[in-house]
This record gives structure tokens, sequence and C-alpha cells, in this order.
């Protein structure tokens, strides 16, 4: 229950719901409002999907690459912590925001929510022992819950929720991020040396 | 099999077929359209060619200039790490775009499909995966082959899934390459080191 409690909560920093608000909102600027709720459910949906399919099949492609875990550990973390800096420091990727008409699966689904360091944890999850399949599943729901909750909701709160309380939100985030990027790179090492 | 396999997924990822769609289109803007396949496949061989080269006295070369595998591995592995930072954050290089007429070996065939890390790995793979020549050509053409084809359908490509899709198709790509450039890089000290 602990296991999937804290995974849940890596993986909820990791889609990253406060830092993908304001990008949400400039994608989904020109589309109308009652179509909004519709378009953030189906990417989220679209998302969890991609996120499930690493989960399942993560080994399976890291075996066939034959890569190890502690270099997957060590690339993750390097890459969680190159993200996290810029979320503190805030130069936001405007990457995909010229979006004219409806969003479809990019760059909502691929690669805001189901990014490159939310795949790298998922994956990374597999290889913990102490989490079975179930427990993983789960807290991938959990999370997925939560930041899908926080997008649907800005719909409502935009109004209150201002750029600047997003941008603390966000930074916030990024600090906490940058503890856990070094956690899994140091672990990563440790392994990476001592097999 | 399963040698060949994994190695043919490492090339094919080395060499980046869709982060190298964009550069192709821009580059080959200027030639007649019907020209376009005829030069993508002209490149492709060469650079299939220079490969080759490599696969076969790779360690040659190696041994001449007193290079260890472990010191290549490291040097590729933090090669491929930068591209694939690159691939994933996308602050791609506009560097070769400036040409006006038809490109020739530069630089379509080398660097962008026979670049440093396809040729680190290369080299490499004969020395580490126990794959004899045979595997190791086998693997190399299977890249090569899956490269091509979608290089020469690049137009097709591009107009079919979009520049969004192909931008995250390579984020995804520069994602398992992070994985294995470090895989390279720790294998590489651990060999330097002899930490077995």
């Amino acid at each position: 229950m602990n296991y999937i409690i804290k995974t849940a909560i890596l993986l909820f920093l990791v889609m990253g719901a406060f830092s993908n608000l304001p990008i949400f909102m400039s994608v989904l600027k020109d589309v109308p409002h009652e179509r909004r709720r519709f378009i953030i459910i189906r990417e989220s949906l679209v998302a969890l999907v991609v996120l499930t399919t690493f989960l399942v099949f993560g080994r399976s492609i890291l075996d066939l690459m034959q890569i190890s875990q502690s270099s997957l550990g060590i690339a993750g973390g390097i890459i969680l912590f190159m993200i996290a800096i810029k979320m503190i420091f805030g130069q936001r990727n405007e990457n995909g925001v010229e979006h004219k008409g409806e969003p479809f699966i990019v760059p909502l689904a691929i690669p805001i929510l189901a990014g490159p360091s939310a795949v790298a944890v998922i994956i990374l999850l597999r290889g913990n022992p102490h989490l079975t399949f179930a427990a993983a599943g789960s807290a991938l729901l959990l999370a997925w819950i939560g930041s899908t909750t926080i997008l649907l909701s800005s719909l409502k709160l935009h109004r209150f929720l201002s750029r600047k309380v997003l941008s603390a939100a966000e930074a916030l985030m990024g600090l906490i991020l940058t503890a856990i990027s070094i956690e899994m790179l140091l672990r990563g090492v440790k392994t990476a040396l001592s097999s | 099999m399963s040698i060949i396999l994994s190695t043919a997924i490492v090339l094919f990822l080395v060499m980046d077929p869709f982060g190298n769609l964009p550069m192709f289109i821009a580059v080959l803007k200027n030639t007649p359209a019907d020209r376009r396949s005829l030069v993508v496949f002209r490149e492709a061989i060469i650079a299939l060619a220079i490969l080759a080269v490599f696969l076969l006295f790779g360690r040659d070369i190696l041994k001449l200039l007193q290079i260890t595998q472990g010191s290549l591995d490291m040097a590729g592995g933090i090669i491929l790490f930068v591209i694939s930072l690159q691939m994933i954050f996308g602050f791609g290089s506009g560097a070769y775009v400036k040409t006006h007429e038809e490109p020739f070996i530069v630089p379509l065939a080398v660097p962008l499909i026979a670049g440093p890390s396809a040729v680190a790995v290369v080299i490499l793979m004969r020395g580490y995966q126990k794959a004899g020549l045979g595997a190791s050509f086998a693997a190399l053409l299977l890249a090569w082959l899956l490269t091509t084809i979608i290089l020469m359908a690049s137009a097709k490509m591009e107009r079919i899934l979009g520049p969004k899709v192909i931008r995250a198709g390579e984020s995804l790509m520069g994602l398992l390459l992070t994985a294995i450039s470090v895989q390279m890089l720790v294998r590489g000290i651990k060999m330097s080191f002899n930490l077995n």
C-alpha cells in the first residue's frame, strides 16, 4: 500500500499536471467551450493507454535491446533532472503550442502527458521487486486520476488560478522532482558499478 | 537471431530516420521531385558502404590507433547521449540546410545516416555481442533497409503523419537511445577499470 502511494506520487509529479495547465489552456483556446471537457478526457485516455502499454511491454523492449535496469535508471534520472530544472527556472517548452484547430493525440496526449520521463519511470517500476504488476497498475491509475482531475477542474478554476499561482506550483513540483531524479541517478550508478 | 534483432534495433535508433526526415526534406527542396528518391537511395547506399567498411576493418583501425574498446565505448556513449538529448528536447541543428545544389555524400550520407555514433556502434557490436561477421552484417542490412524505406518515403511520410507525430516518434526513440548510450558508457567504464 505504502509503495503504491509512493509510486503514484512520483508518477503524478512526472506527469506534471500543474506545469501542463498553461499548455492545455493555450492549445484549447480555439476549441469551443463545451468540447474542451471531451477533448481533455480523450487525450488523457490516450496517454493512459500509451503508459499502460509501456507498463506491460516495457520489460520485453528493454530485454530485446539488452538495456539493463541501471542504465535506464541513470538515463531516466538525467532526463528527469533536466525537465525538473526547466520547471523550476521556467523556460517553458513551447513545442506544439501554435496549434490550429482541435488537437488530437499530439501534442496533448504525447508528449505532454505521456512524455519521455513518464515512460522511463513506468518501465523502471517493473524492475522494483516490491511492486507487483497490479500494484504498479493501480499506482498508474491513481496518478492518472489525479492529473486528469486537475486538468478537468482547470476548466472551472482557471479564473482563480492565476498564472503566478500556477508557476509557483510548478516550481515547487520541480524542486521535489530534482531530488527524486538524483535519487534515481544514484541508485542507477550504484547498481551499475556493483553488479 | 535475437542478437541480430537487438543489434538491428540499436542501429536503427542510431540512424534516426525520423529525426533526419525534416533535414532530408529541407536539403532536397531544390532538387527536382523526380530525382529525389534517386538521390536518397544513392546517399543511403554510400552510407551503407561506409558502415560496412567500418564493420570489416573497424577493429584493425582501432588497433592501429591503439584505441581500446573501453575508450571507444565511453566516447560513443557520450556522443550518443548528447544526440539523444537533442532528439528528446528538440534543439535541432539546422546547420545543414544551406545547400542549393544537389547534395552529394555530405550532409546526407555522412553525417546524417552514417554519423559518428553509428560508426561507433558498428565497430563495437562485433566486440561485445560475440556476433559473427555474418550476423553483424545481417543486422546492419536490416536496420539500413528500414531506414532507407522511411527516408525514401520522406515526402509522403511527412504529409500523412504530420510534423507533430514525427516529432513525437523522435522523442520516444531518443528516450530509448539515452538508455542505450548510458549502457555503453557504463560498459566502457567497467571495462577500462576492470570493475567486473
